[in-house]
C-alpha cells in the first residue's frame, strides 16, 4: 500500500486516529523505505525542537515579566498606538527639526511634541494640574491632590485623575502612573523630588480613533503606551508596589 | 490590588518560556524575539476580556504573538522599500550555509517564507494540534498541512541530513 507523505508527517505529528495508526505501523514493519521516511520525518521534527529548547530554561527577562505586572495594574485604560503618533509627529515636523527631535530621549520628544497641542492648553486653563517651576514641571491641583492621597486603582468612575500604578524608583523615590481624564486624556509619569510630583513624562492616551487596518490593529492598544511603559522599566526598581505597601508609603507622606 | 485577574496574570507569566520560544522560532534573533513578545504582551494585556475562558489562553496569546510578528514584517517590508539602501544590507541573512553545505535551524527556518514559518513553529515546535495550529493561523486544516508539507520539504533540504543520520 502507499502512504502519502502527508501521511507520514500526520503520523509523525500524532495526528492520526487508532486505526489508521495501526495501520501505518502494521506498514512500517514490511516495508524498510517507509520506515526510512517516518525516521527521517521523526528527526527533523526533534532537530526543530531541540533547536529551540534552550530558551525554556534561560530566565525571563524581567521586562517581559513587568509587562504582564504592569499591564495587569493598569488595567484597561485606553490608550493609542505610539508607532502611529510618531508617524503622525514626523509627518508633521519636517527636515532639520525632525532630525533634531529624533535625537532626543522619547520622553523629551514627546514632551516637545505635546507642547504645541494639548499641553500648552491645559497649562493655561485656570485650575491648571501642572506648573512650570525652575525648569521642571510639577503636578498642582487636582493632579498633586491624587497623587498624594489616591490608591492606585481606586479612583471612582469618571474621576479627573486616575493613579494607574505605584512604584519605588532606582533612586530610591517614590514614583506614580496617572490618566488624566478630560477632552483629551493623558497619561504620564511622576515622581517625587523634594516634596513635589515632578512630571518625567506626559502623553497622550486615546483609544479611540484607531484607524487603518481593523485586523492589525484590534489589539494595537495597550494599557500603557509603549512609551510610558519604556519609562516605567526604566526607573523602577524591582516590583510595583502592593496595596500594603502602597498605602504605608502614602501615611509616610511618600518620603 | 488583588483580584481574580490575578490568576490570570500568573498563568500568563507561566507560560511566558513557551512564549519566548515562539517569538524566536518566528524572529530574526533572540533580541527581537522578546521585544516582540513584549509588544504582544502589552496587547494582550490591554485586552484580557477578549479571551474567553473556555478557550485555550496559550493559543490566545500565540495568536497575539503571530499578529504582532505579521504587523512587524509588514512594517519592515514598508521600510525596507523605501529604504532599499545599504543601510539594510545588514538586515539580509546569510544563507550560505557552514562549510558542509548545511545552515543551522535557525538560519533555514529564516529561509521559510513566513507561512510555512508559523505551520512549522506552531506545529513541530510548539507541538500544537493541527486543528489549533490551523486556528491560530487563521486558515483551514488543509492549509494548514499543506504549508507544513512544503515548510517540512524545504526544510529537509537546508538542513540536510545533519545528524539525524
Amino acid at each position: 500500500m502507499t502512504i502519502s507523505d502527508e501521511m507520514v508527517a500526520a503520523y509523525v505529528d500524532g495526528e492520526l486516529e487508532a486505526g489508521e495508526r495501526a495501520r501505518i505501523e502494521q506498514a512500517i514493519a514490511q516495508d524498510a523505505q517507509l520506515a526510512q521516511r517516518v525516521a527521517q520525518q521523526r528527526a527533523l521534527r526533534d532537530r526543530l525542537r531541540g533547536a529551540y529548547s534552550g530558551v525554556l530554561h534561560e530566565a525571563v527577562p524581567q521586562r517581559l515579566a513587568h509587562a504582564v505586572k504592569l499591564g495587569a495594574r493598569a488595567g484597561p485604560a485606553q490608550v493609542i498606538d505610539l508607532a502611529r503618533v510618531r508617524a503622525e509627529r514626523s509627518r508633521r515636523v519636517s527636515g532639520q527639526r525632525q532630525m533634531k527631535v529624533r535625537r532626543l530621549s522619547i520622553a523629551a520628544s514627546l514632551a516637545v511634541g505635546l507642547m504645541a497641542g494639548v499641553l500648552i492648553q491645559r497649562l493655561a486653563a485656570p485650575g491648571a494640574v501642572t506648573e512650570f517651576h525652575d525648569g521642571a514641571l510639577l503636578a498642582r491641583g487636582a493632579l498633586a491632590q491624587a497623587l498624594n492621597e489616591q490608591l492606585a486603582s481606586s479612583a471612582a468612575p469618571g474621576a479627573a485623575v486616575r493613579v494607574l500604578l505605584s512604584f519605588k524608583s532606582r533612586g530610591g523615590n517614590y514614583c506614580r502612573t496617572f490618566a488624566l481624564s478630560g477632552g483629551r486624556s493623558l497619561v504620564g509619569l511622576a515622581c517625587r523630588e523634594q516634596d513635589q510630583w515632578q512630571l518625567l513624562n506626559l502623553m497622550a492616551a486615546e483609544g479611540a480613533g484607531v484607524a487603518g487596518n481593523a485586523q492589525n490593529l484590534r489589539m494595537a492598544a495597550s494599557p500603557l503606551p509603549p512609551a510610558l511603559l519604556q519609562a516605567v522599566t526604566e526607573h523602577i526598581s524591582g516590583d510595583p508596589l502592593n496595596a500594603a505597601a502602597e498605602a504605608k508609603a502614602r501615611s509616610n507622606g511618600w518620603h | 490590588m488583588s483580584g481574580p485577574g490575578d490568576l490570570l496574570h500568573s498563568r500568563i507569566i507561566e507560560l511566558l518560556p513557551k512564549l519566548r520560544r515562539f517569538a524566536r522560532s518566528l524572529a530574526r534573533n533572540p533580541h527581537d524575539a522578546d521585544d516582540l513578545l513584549q509588544g504582544a504582551l502589552e496587547r494582550a494585556l490591554a485586552h484580557l476580556e477578549q479571551w474567553q475562558a473556555d478557550t485555550r489562553l496559550d493559543s490566545w496569546l500565540y495568536t497575539i504573538v503571530k499578529n504582532a510578528w505579521i504587523d512587524e514584517l509588514r512594517s519592515r517590508a514598508r521600510r525596507e522599500h523605501t529604504l532599499a539602501d545599504s543601510e539594510q544590507a545588514d538586515a539580509v541573512p546569510d544563507h550560505r550555509g557552514d562549510a558542509s553545505g548545511t545552515l543551522a535551524v535557525d538560519q533555514a527556518m529564516d529561509c521559510l517564507p513566513a507561512d510555512q514559518r508559523l505551520a512549522v513553529a506552531l506545529v513541530l515546535i510548539e507541538g500544537l494540534p493541527y486543528k489549533e495550529a490551523a486556528q491560530i493561523i487563521g486558515v483551514p486544516m488543509g492549509t494548514l498541512t499543506s504549508r507544513l508539507a512544503r515548510g517540512r520539504q524545504a526544510l529537509q533540504q537546508l538542513l540536510g541530513p545533519g545528524d539525524s543520520a
